[in-house]
């Protein structure tokens, strides 16, 4: 299975959303970084069908996917970003709802519904209104209904936002779990989300790809550029411009700051150290 | 407070449809006036027939009326039947002491009447309802649905002072509404020269002879637009205080719509002198009636005391209008609480969780969404019980020269034969037979055979009853068309027409009208909130990305909406049938249709039965095209009062208009 992403272009007005996108998705986990404004929801909600491109095409294994129809829709879980759910509905109403709404037969929504509730841990929560559920509960019942009759394509749009740690990682692993043989794209701020689970990075910024690929090729493109600087207290108000800074760390008398810098040129005491995927970040799409 | 309540008037300005709404509702009022004005063929004179005309000016002069008055209440209060009553003693010797301040005054004779299109043009109260409706919701709901409260209620100001300045705005709104609606009313009329001078005093217009106030027309018209803002004000009130109480947009304008028809039903049928009256007085629909105020004296029965309505009014719309704002502030304060303790009842009364049966089918999930999110089911019942009421408590009576008509009916009904020709014939005769004798005892009456005693006796025997003649003429006067009609049409029949006519005629298109307003409402309740409750839960968004896609999901949904359409008009129009059909019933559905009278002017030619229900399916269509559209504005917009309000300006305002003009 390969979803193939051809020269995408969307337009809002004058400004330029996507500018000329191009992927290739195959099974596996891929995650999709980028800061806010980068087109990532744009880019998403073409591929969900929610918004029409102005240009470019996608395809799934040869066939474009505006002309597969249903066909297409039938093989694509979605979990948007804002909580798209009815408050007066119970869980398993919602779900059930969600089963009619993907064509699912009624024996297997049957079956599913509990499956996934328990899944996702809302098992005890089944019969219980929406409206009473906090915030994580909610995160967790929208992915339960993206996946609910197993999609080949699965796109997850910030996954993880407003769970706590254990849930976080709870859904990690869940995911994790359920992408063999799947696609499944990760739209995310939060680098941890991907970090260990996905197979391959897309950075989008700005309406382009600037860098797609495996986790330790991405890493190596900036190995070179991560250091830690020692510094005095006083010093630090004086530090370069143009650094980018990771973290700051007092340990005793010293000040320890980490930077990303595109050409190593220091005065003080600094230590190249290994990049991890938040240098990634900081490195393609600015530090603070 | 002053920078928040400039905000608000920020937030209300800036929301363009509602600007566009108001302007629609002034360019309706002043163009429905115009072609009423039209209509009504430019009066130039006091005109007969006027709504509130209770004498003519030319008969009576304004002195002699004050005279009548001040001898009549005194000739009743020596009278038995009000010595014993405290309340007629005071509110007889109230009119007379208002009256007698009267003596003197001037009334112009044949004073133009066109300032009735000012203080009595009933459209005019109904746009401006539905506009400080529309503001209102606007200011309250918008910002729920938003979510916008959330971040509001936690800020110092954020409660009490914003409500209050909310409040302000809605005054001031009112205000400035009173002065275009019916000042734009007050321009036409001066501009077409349909007023005289306004120096006058206030009894030279028509209707207005009993007015117990010494005010000039110019003071009046400015009296009677304080008063209207007044009222206005306190309907705006109630309504606020709804928003605030109602978070859903439906149960609020249930609910307003259930007071204001309540109180409207209490101030058509309780009398001033019944002990009922201050539940006519302290009410919305009667303060809204301005004019009622200026063009008469009136007292009401307060405990026994006669009790000035002015005064009343007065009072009711201070009271209520401060009360309902203390209300709002208080309950947008302790919503938290109020919930709070909502919940914790319910939690104490549910025992068992909402189980929910699995079918992952479409078409039920839909239908469950309407009927329960939407309240859809809800407004079914309201809708029945609102038919039931409206049908059943107004009872049809069948008064004697019916029953007569009835008989001969009976014994007319069928195909014209020579029978019933000869039975008519010798009815007749009979009665002329009648009239003979009677005519003759009288010959003998004048000639000193028999005395008046006697002659009373061959009165009562010999004269049948008004009734009876009635009866009968109303008959022949049937079968002598039939028998005409039958030499152009096939299968004339004499029926007895009564329930047709009742159902078909000119009382039937008025109640139809009604009717139709009725189930109007519905649908506009149960069909505004289809679509903005996609939006606003962003569920469209899974919606749009699913196997059964948007399209099939919106063509689901107007299937649904359809068969809920035709459901809701049978059950509007299926009650005035069976009460006219409880009454007199529907004979010879395969007659003719040109055997009943109200269709003699047309050329229709085809079985009864067939047009009642072509008639039926045409009212249904009607019904199922006003639900399309509903429902397709529905799709477009984010908020369900907007499609409300939107449908009212396409349905509920032209209906009524209609049924103005026709009733």
């Amino acid at each position: 299975m390969v979803l193939e992403i051809k020269n995408l272009k969307k337009n809002y007005g004058a400004k330029e959303a996507l500018k000329g996108v191009s992927l290739s998705l195959t099974p596996g986990i891929y995650g999709l970084l980028g800061p806010n404004g980068a087109g990532k929801s744009t880019l998403i909600g073409i591929l969900t069908c929610n918004i029409k491109a102005s240009s470019g095409a996608i395809s799934l294994d040869g066939k474009e996917i505006v002309s597969m129809g249903e066909e297409y829709r039938k093989l694509v879980g979605y979990m948007p970003q804002q909580q798209a759910l009815y408050p007066l509905f119970t869980a398993e109403a919602f779900l059930d709802y969600i089963a009619a709404l993907k064509g699912m037969a009624k024996d297997e929504a049957k079956k599913k519904i509990p499956e996934i509730l328990e899944a996702v841990d809302l098992n005890g929560y089944a019969d219980k209104k929406i409206k009473t559920f906090s915030g994580g509960m909610k995160q967790r019942l929208l992915l339960a209904q993206a996946i609910l009759d197993e999609p080949a394509i699965l796109i997850l749009d910030e996954p993880t936002a407003g769970l706590d740690p254990k849930q976080r990682i709870s859904v990690r692993n869940l995911i994790s779990r359920i992408a063999k043989d799947k696609i499944v794209l990760i739209a995310t701020h939060v680098v941890s989300d991907v970090e260990f689970i996905a197979k391959e990075l897309v950075l989008l910024n700005d309406g382009t790809v600037l860098k797609m690929g495996e986790k330790k090729n991405i890493l190596e493109s900036v190995q070179g550029h991560v250091f830690e600087v020692e510094l005095f207290p006083e010093q630090y108000a004086g530090i370069n411009d143009d650094w980018r800074i990771g973290s700051v760390s007092q340990i005793k008398d010293k000040v320890y700051v980490r930077v990303i810098v595109d050409k190593p040129n220091f005065t003080r005491k600094a230590e190249e150290v290994r990049p991890s995927l938040e240098d990634v970040y900081l490195y393609y799409f600015g530090g603070l | 407070m002053i920078s928040i309540i400039s905000y608000e008037w920020r937030k209300l300005v800036q929301r363009k449809g509602l600007l566009v709404f108001l302007m629609i509702l002034l360019a309706l009022n002043g163009a429905i006036l115009f072609s009423q004005i039209t209509r009504d063929g430019m009066p130039s004179n006091s005109e007969q027939g006027s709504p509130q005309q209770i004498q003519k000016q030319n008969d009576v002069s304004h002195e002699e009326f004050i005279n009548n008055v001040e001898k009549q209440a005194e000739d009743m209060s020596e009278s038995l039947l009000f010595r014993g009553s405290r309340f007629n003693q005071d509110d007889l010797k109230k009119t007379a002491n208002v009256y007698s301040n009267l003596h003197g005054v001037k009334i112009e004779k044949d004073y133009k009447d066109g300032l009735k299109y000012v203080t009595d043009y009933r459209v005019t109260d109904i746009l401006m309802f539905l506009a400080v409706a529309g503001i209102i919701f606007d200011m309250m709901l918008y910002e729920r649905t938003g979510h916008l409260f959330l971040l509001i209620k936690p800020l110092k100001n954020g409660r009490g002072k914003l409500i209050f300045a909310k409040y302000l705005v809605v005054v001031t709104s009112v205000l400035v509404l009173v002065i275009l609606l019916f000042g734009t009313n007050y321009f036409m009329v001066t501009g077409l020269n349909l007023t005289g001078c306004g120096s006058a005093s206030i009894q030279s217009l028509n209707g207005y002879l009993a007015s117990p106030y010494e005010l000039s027309i110019n003071q009046y018209i400015i009296l009677f637009m304080m008063f209207k803002s007044m009222a206005m004000i306190a309907a705006g009130s109630m309504m606020f205080f709804v928003c605030v109480l109602c978070h859903n947009e439906i149960y609020a304008i249930v609910t307003i719509a259930t007071i204001m028809g309540g109180e409207i039903s209490l101030w058509l049928n309780i009398e001033n002198y019944s002990w009922l009256s201050p539940l006519k007085q302290l009410n919305f629909a009667t303060v809204i009636d301005t004019s009622a105020y200026f063009n008469d004296y009136r007292n009401f029965n307060l405990f026994n005391s006669a009790v000035s309505s002015m005064v009343a009014g007065i009072a009711f719309m201070g009271f209520v209008s401060a009360l309902l704002l203390l209300l709002s502030i208080r309950l947008f304060d302790k919503e938290a609480l109020a919930e709070e303790k909502i919940s914790s009842f319910v939690r104490t009364e549910k025992n068992s969780s909402d189980i929910t049966k699995v079918h992952a089918n479409l078409f039920l999930c839909e239908c469950k969404k309407i009927l329960f999110m939407q309240k859809g089911l809800l407004l079914i019942i309201i809708l029945v019980l609102v038919q039931s009421y409206s049908y059943y408590r107004a009872p049809i009576y069948i008064d004697k020269i019916e029953s007569y008509y009835l008989q001969y009916s009976s014994e007319l009904s069928g195909p014209m034969t020579e029978e019933k020709t000869l039975f008519l014939e010798e009815e007749e005769k009979r009665f002329e037979k009648l009239e003979e004798e009677l005519n003759q005892q009288y010959e003998r009456y004048e000639k000193g055979e028999i005395n008046k005693a006697v002659l009373r006796y061959y009165e009562k025997e010999l004269t049948p009853s008004f009734s009876e003649t009635e009866g009968f003429r109303k008959a022949k006067e049937q079968y002598d068309r039939l028998v005409e009609k039958n030499k152009t049409y096939k299968h004339i029949e004499y029926i007895y027409e009564t329930g047709w006519t009742k159902l078909l005629g000119a009382e039937g298109k008025i109640a139809d009208i009604l009717d139709f307003l009725k189930l109007f409402f519905i649908l506009l309740l149960a069909f505004a909130g289809i679509g903005p409750c996609e939006k606003q839960s962003a569920v469209d968004i899974l919606i749009k990305s699913s196997y059964s896609g948007k399209k099939r999901v919106t063509h689901m949904k107007r299937h649904i909406c359809r068969i809920y359409t035709v459901c809701a008009a049978t059950i509007t129009f299926c009650f005035r049938f069976m009460q006219v059909d409880k009454y007199y019933g529907f004979p010879g559905l395969e007659s003719n249709i040109q055997s009943l009278a109200i269709f003699s002017g047309t050329n229709l030619s085809l079985p009864i039965g067939i047009y009642l229900l072509l008639e039926y399916l045409i009212k249904i269509a009607i019904a199922v095209i006003a639900g399309e559209l509903v429902f397709s504005l529905s799709e477009k917009f984010y908020h369900g009062y907007t499609v409300f309000f939107i449908g009212s300006l396409i349905f509920l305002v032209p209906t009524i208009v209609l049924w103005v003009y026709i009733a």
